[in-house]
């Protein structure tokens, strides 16, 4: 599968390349720029980013596999990062995950897709956000003090608006 | 009330400051009188005699840091800010970036200033979207003003900061992984030395601080080492940010004078345990540092010294609370997978380590554990210990450590 930046987006990445002396240092925020769009790193986005910051697409791709907020296989419209780490974990983001096992039916698993691939469930490790805990991430944008209340309202609304919402 | 907000004054308020109101109430200002009164020697030396040190967890003297750069080098020299944020039960880089990112940014430009660099970044982890664009717009702001870019405030100086995101990855807080990152590779640590002061970023001198260290450069500029040092104490100068969550009524970020009691900061500030509830533990440092017993609390000061002389560190300042209903060995087997899922695999004792403790601490809090495996625990934290290319493997050993020594009695229920 092939893949390329918009007009738009390569002004973004020439100006993203300007600010470094080297390259490769363009490459995790022209992942970012990629993965924003597509919502994941398909191989075509390993070659396209490797051929703008001049290395090989393995190199690239070893660099994925390295960070957690790259996406090798493509998720669901909506991705909800759970934070599992201490703070969240002593404010009760158990419940959250069992809130969100049920609802998507992902049975034992406890991350994963939805049958609709509408939702992808991930649990993710401290959101930085400890003060707010439960802190979860919806597409990117945290919410905090997260009971399972308000995270089946805020799943009916995208649910309701269908699609993939403004990242 | 405790938390004073002396250094950070922003951070009592809800919103974020703009250029105009951080000019407004004196911003910037520092930067002029950097430029244009100070020579950089002089700028390094006011920074060591008012004794501020490192904010993102280890400690340092910042001023001796910088001292460590080369005295005559060929190649550029580079300032990074470390804002990473990642150790568990820290949150307050976040504060400043989202409600004083001006502060942020007239502290990069006077530490760039002291130590002869014309490029900065600021490595923000990947998450922190919202942060990342409030400090990208702050320093949009400051260069149409003048104040950053070519020739800054007229003064003849050059000076660019950008902002680079990081992807994911809790070891790229660890200076040397940031370092990796930031020159678009994977994040694991590197050898010491050559320290980074000698040999960083591009392979040329670079300084790396935490976004609170930097920040106070201004406040520090402006009142003098003087009176930084009467805020804190003699070991501990000056003021921290301490990030408070768990189990309290009011979890936030506050601004105290290191030497404060944490009981003052957790009941004045805080509005004490959740539901009323007794204390059981505290993490007073971020999830790296060894846990607290409630007993010890009692006695616990806010600074690097008290710390050390109760056992434990001052770290980050994440203080993680919790209340008697708290098991334990939860806690340490909720760690011990952050640890064995964030190790870069690089050192054997650290890999192999942090993936034994989380194997058997999962054994244990699920019912299925030995006797036998509680010692074994300390002996694979012994293992670890001062073995490994950066202090994660260190880090792991913390809570599993201090939880086996102070709450000995609750593994053991869990092997009867
Ligand atoms: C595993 C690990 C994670 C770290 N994470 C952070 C971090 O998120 N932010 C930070 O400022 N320092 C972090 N540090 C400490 C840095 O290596 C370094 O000491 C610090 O950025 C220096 O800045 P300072 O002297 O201003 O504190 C981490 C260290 C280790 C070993
Ligand atoms: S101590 Fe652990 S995290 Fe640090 S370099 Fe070694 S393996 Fe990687
Ligand atoms: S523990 Fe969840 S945001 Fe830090």
């Amino acid at each position: 599968m092939s893949f390329q930046f918009t007009p738009a987006e390569l002004e973004e990445a020439e100006r993203i390349l300007a600010r470094y002396p080297s390259r490769m240092s363009a490459t995790l925020p022209l992942l970012h720029l990629a993965q924003a769009r597509e919502g994941f790193i398909s191989d075509g986005v390993v070659e396209e980013v490797a051929r703008l910051v001049d290395v090989s697409p393995l190199h690239v791709a070893d660099v994925v596999s390295f960070y957690t907020m790259y996406h090798r296989r493509a998720v669901g419209r909506h991705l909800i990062s759970v934070c599992r780490t201490l703070s969240c974990d002593l404010m009760g983001k158990q419940k959250l995950v069992e809130y969100l096992c049920n609802r998507l039916q992902l049975g034992e698993a406890r991350e994963g897709t939805d049958a609709q691939g509408q939702f992808t469930l991930e649990q993710v490790e401290c959101l930085g956000a400890c003060g707010g805990a439960p802190t979860i991430m919806i597409d990117g944008v945290y919410h905090e003090r997260m009971t399972v209340e308000k995270l089946a309202t805020l799943l009916d609304e995208l649910t309701a608006a269908g699609g993939r919402d403004a990242q | 009330m405790r938390s004073e907000f002396l250094c950070f004054p922003q951070l009592q308020h809800k919103g974020r400051q703009g250029l105009n109101e951080y000019q407004a109430a004196g911003g910037y200002s520092q930067l002029f009188r950097a430029l244009q009164e100070l020579q950089p020697q002089q700028i390094t030396d006011l920074v060591k005699a008012s004794g501020l040190r490192g904010r993102g967890g280890a400690g340092f003297p910042t001023g001796v840091k910088w001292g460590f750069l080369p005295k005559q080098s060929s190649k550029p020299v580079y300032l990074v800010c470390n804002a990473d944020e990642g150790e568990p039960g820290t949150f307050k880089d976040r504060e400043i970036m989202l409600r004083a990112p001006h502060q942020l940014v007239e502290g990069m430009a006077i530490a760039a200033r002291a130590i002869g660099c014309h490029t900065a970044y600021v490595y923000i982890r990947g998450e922190f979207r919202d942060e990342a664009a409030s400090v990208a717009e702050a320093i949009r702001e400051a260069r149409e003003a003048g104040l950053l870019g070519r020739n800054t405030m007229g003064l003849g100086w050059d000076f660019e900061l950008h902002v680079s995101p990081g992807a994911g990855a809790y070891v790229c807080g660890e200076e040397t992984a940031l370092l990796n990152s930031l020159e678009g590779r994977r994040g694991l640590p590197r050898n010491k030395p050559p320290f980074p002061a000698v040999e960083g970023l591009y392979g040329c001198p670079t300084i790396i601080n935490n976004v609170e260290t930097l920040a106070a450069l201004p406040p520090i500029l402006q009142h003098g080492a003087d009176w930084y040092i009467g805020l804190g104490t003699q070991a501990s100068p000056g003021t921290k940010l301490f990030s408070v969550s768990g189990h309290v009524n009011r979890p936030g970020v506050y601004e105290v004078r290191l030497g404060t009691p944490l009981m003052a900061l957790l009941e004045e500030d805080c509005g004490g345990v959740l539901n009323g509830r007794k204390l059981k533990a505290v993490i007073p440092g971020g999830s790296s540092v060894p846990m607290l017993t409630a007993d010890e609390c009692r006695e616990l000061k806010l600074d690097y010294e008290g710390c050390q002389a109760a056992g434990t560190m001052l770290g980050s300042g994440g203080v993680i609370v919790m209340d008697e209903s708290v098991s334990i060995p939860h806690v340490v087997a909720n760690l011990a997978h952050f640890y064995a899922h964030e190790s870069c695999g690089q050192c054997t004792p650290c890999r192999e380590g942090t993936h034994w403790m989380n194997e058997i601490i999962q054994r244990l809090v699920q019912g299925q554990g030995h006797r036998k495996d509680i010692d074994l625990l300390l002996e694979i934290c012994d293992r670890i210990s001062f073995r490994t290319i950066c202090a994660l493997g260190d880090a792991a050993t913390g809570p599993v450590r201090s939880s086996i020594t102070r709450f000995r009695n609750e593994w053991e229920a869990l092997v009867r």
